[in-house]
């Protein structure tokens, strides 16, 4: 019997197991700690200030880096051109300005004197690392560091957003399929056979050279509409499994409908195996993003994703600072996804579920 | 075979004559299971009928088709299995339903609202990753429109209506947290969820232990008498028949072979089977070999012709019981046996276990 206060249901004694790798829950701080800078990037890198007074009112400018149309208009009325800090002294001398950890920006090199006794950006050879640029400067003189925070943003939305549809459509057509049997099933498991014969890599090339203006989202949306097969399979054979459970025929018995069942009692109990490609799937989505960004077809510039700084590096193989750093956090990166997708393989795997008694 | 049974006298009242409704009446049911191998008949003309309040025991070997008699009264008979013919009446509030043919969406409405199910296998009828009082509360929603937390409620009232021992504390508590008295208890509250008006009741108790065996019987029993629910009880155990039932019906490869009130059939046993049933029963006084039932039952692809039991009846006279099926026959008021020779039949040969006729 159990002697725990607090019962713990499946998920509760999942996240105890996985707390037990230390190497897993490494890997957890270091997302969170991506997704952390991701959303704080205009406040880490950036030449916009974070919040300023101008005119008697106060703006933030920075969220201009995440969509231009947030940038007010004020300062496109009165002529900044993007920058800051001489303009606001300029033009009100009674405006404050809180500003970002570090003057560089993701999109242009920073000018000589932009900000007060600070040299321009250094280009090409001479773009080492250094105090002011941390991570060096990439051919154009722009600073690699501003560059791979604001590219945080697109190597975990390409992560996210592709995989969110990929494993909504993925648990969709799976669930159908295995729930329904007959002519349903024979009907989703042909349509995920003949997806599964697309190459993801040689679509994406022929989506963008067709398109007048490929973005990010085409990508992310052709991985996830190429990526949910696994995802499928996996889901049919979970509900296959467990569509005779005697709990989904008392449930029946209790006057409960397919959708109902399907949705609240199947579900949940087959969500755990699926997670896992889940997971995988996200580091994979981020390789490929990187592998195309590095082969130049990636989201075209100004948009900043780590591939595209390696792609950088391809002219001129002695700028290494152009391989280190994004390789490294790119590593890291696809790292920690597979720690943690086989962590919660391991917690979530039913096999030991007896063991916890 | 339908039997003609002259309607009980009803005492004077203000309206004309009018014999009470059965509650549920089982009207020559034929539920077939259509496999790639041919034709099974697991039920093969069933007519049953249960009164308001009372308890009908469905008493028979493994395979005589006693569950799938349940299952058809909900209509949760799996695939290949179908109704084939016959009625199954409910009626309430002086309305009549005929369940074989009632559209899917009033069925949901019957089945945990009108005719509650308990099953046999307490350790799987509860879905793993959800609490008790979800899966309670879960029960009375699908029924009646209330709040989740008037549901939480009813959860914790039905909780202490089946006796479970601090019911406060077990409505947060997951089903691996209980043992199978405990979780038979749980499903019995589940099945009184919405009050109906019948329980059926899948040999509830046949995977406890015979301490909670008896525990179990008697809430049912007081259950019964408390909210005066009907129960349909299917067991192959005479002994639990025998302490709750007030009618019995004995069933044979898919057929009744005898029907009375309880205290007449344990008293008075006319079908040859039923007195083999009886006669199987180890007393302890005697010493010796057990008495069984010669044979086997018959797999439902090789049904004898005519009487089914003929070939293990020790009264069995040839061409009578082979030619043609003997038909139910009321001997004495409200008990029915389907067979010629109910007059004449004495005990049956008695032979030592394992003898091969």
């Amino acid at each position: 019997m159990n002697t725990e206060t607090r019962p713990a249901g499946f998920w509760g004694d999942a996240w105890r197991r996985f707390r037990g790798r230390p190497l897993a829950v490494a890997a957890l701080g270091f997302v969170a700690g991506l997704v952390l800078v991701a959303l704080l990037s205009p406040a880490i890198a950036g030449t916009k200030p974070v919040l300023c007074r101008y005119k008697g009112r106060i703006y933030a400018p920075c969220l201009g880096y995440f969509d231009r149309r947030l940038e007010p208009a004020i300062f496109t009325k009165d002529r900044f051109r993007g920058s800051y800090p001489r303009n606001l002294r300029e033009k009100d001398p009674e405006s404050w300005a809180i500003w970002p950890l570090v003057f560089q920006d993701p999109y242009r090199s920073v000018r000589a004197d932009e900000w007060p006794g600070q040299p321009a950006n250094p280009a090409r050879d001479e773009g080492r690392p250094s105090r002011r640029n941390l991570f060096g400067t990439d051919q154009a003189g722009i600073d690699v560091f501003a560059k791979m925070v604001h590219g945080t943003t697109i190597a975990l939305l390409v992560g996210f957003v592709s995989m969110g549809i990929a494993g909504t459509v993925g648990i969709v057509v799976g669930a159908l399929g295995g729930y329904f049997g007959g002519w349903i099933d024979m009907l989703t498991s042909r349509i995920t056979e003949v997806v599964m014969c697309i190459p993801t890599l040689v679509l994406i090339l022929a989506i963008i050279a067709l398109i007048e203006k490929p973005t990010i989202w085409h990508t992310m949306a052709i991985i996830g509409a190429t990526g949910w097969t696994g995802i499928a399979r996996l889901t049919r054979g979970e509900f296959l499994r467990l569509r005779g459970a005697e709990f989904v025929l008392a449930a029946r018995a209790t006057g409960a409908g397919p959708l109902r069942i399907m949705l609240r009692h199947i579900l949940p109990n087959a969500l755990a195996p699926v997670l896992v490609p889940i997971t995988f799937g996200i580091a994979s989505a981020v390789l490929l993003e990187s592998s195309l960004s590095f082969l130049g077809f990636g989201p075209p510039p100004p948009t900043a994703s780590w591939g595209s700084i390696l792609n950088d590096a391809r002219s001129n193989l002695a700028m290494w600072w152009l391989v280190v750093f994004p390789g490294i956090t790119i590593f890291l990166t696809v790292l920690a996804y597979n720690l943690i997708g086989e962590a919660l393989q391991e917690s979530t795997d039913p096999r030991l579920r007896e063991a916890r008694k | 075979m339908l039997v003609e049974r002259s309607p009980t006298p009803s005492p004077p009242q203000l309206f004309t004559n009018v014999p009470p409704m059965p509650l549920l009446d089982i009207q020559n049911l034929v539920t077939a299971f259509h496999t790639p191998a041919g034709r099974v008949p697991a039920v093969d003309g069933v007519s049953l009928s249960i009164e308001p309040g009372k308890t009908l025991g469905l008493v028979g070997e493994s395979g005589c088709g006693k569950s799938v008699t349940a299952m058809s009264i909900l209509r949760l008979v799996a695939a290949p299995g179908v109704i084939e013919s016959g009625r199954i009446l409910l009626s309430h509030d002086g309305h009549t339903d005929d369940l074989v043919t009632l559209p899917e969406r009033e069925l949901r409405r019957v089945r945990g609202g009108r005719i509650g199910m308990i099953f046999q296998e307490p350790m799987t009828s509860l879905n793993p990753v959800f609490t008790i009082g979800e899966q309670i509360a879960e029960a009375v929603r699908l029924h009646r429109d209330v709040a989740p937390a008037v549901a939480r409620a009813r959860a914790l009232e039905l909780l202490r209506l089946v006796r479970l021992a601090d019911p406060e504390r077990r409505l947060d508590e997951y089903p691996h947290q209980f043992s199978g008295g405990m979780r038979q208890r749980v499903m019995i509250a589940m099945a009184l969820a919405c009050e109906p008006d019948l329980v059926i009741a899948d040999e509830p108790t046949t995977a406890l232990d015979v301490t909670i065996q008896a525990q179990i019987l008697e809430l049912l029993a007081d259950l019964r008498r408390r909210l005066g629910t009907a129960l349909l009880l299917i067991t192959h155990d005479l002994g639990v028949v025998a302490e709750t039932c007030d009618d019995v019906a004995v069933m044979y490869a898919g057929r009744i072979v005898e029907q009375a009130p309880a205290a007449e059939l344990f008293a008075n046993p006319r079908h040859p089977y039923t007195i083999g049933l009886l006669a199987a029963r180890p007393s302890g006084r005697r010493s010796g070999p057990l008495t069984t039932i010669p044979g086997m039952v018959p797999a439902p692809r090789e049904f004898p012709s005519g009487c089914r039991f003929h070939p293990r009846c020790s009264v069995a006279r040839l061409p009578d019981c082979t030619s043609h099926l003997p038909a139910l026959v009321e001997i004495a008021p409200g008990h029915l046996v389907r067979c010629p020779f109910a007059d004449t039949v004495g005990a049956p040969r008695p032979s030592t276990a394992g003898s091969v006729p």
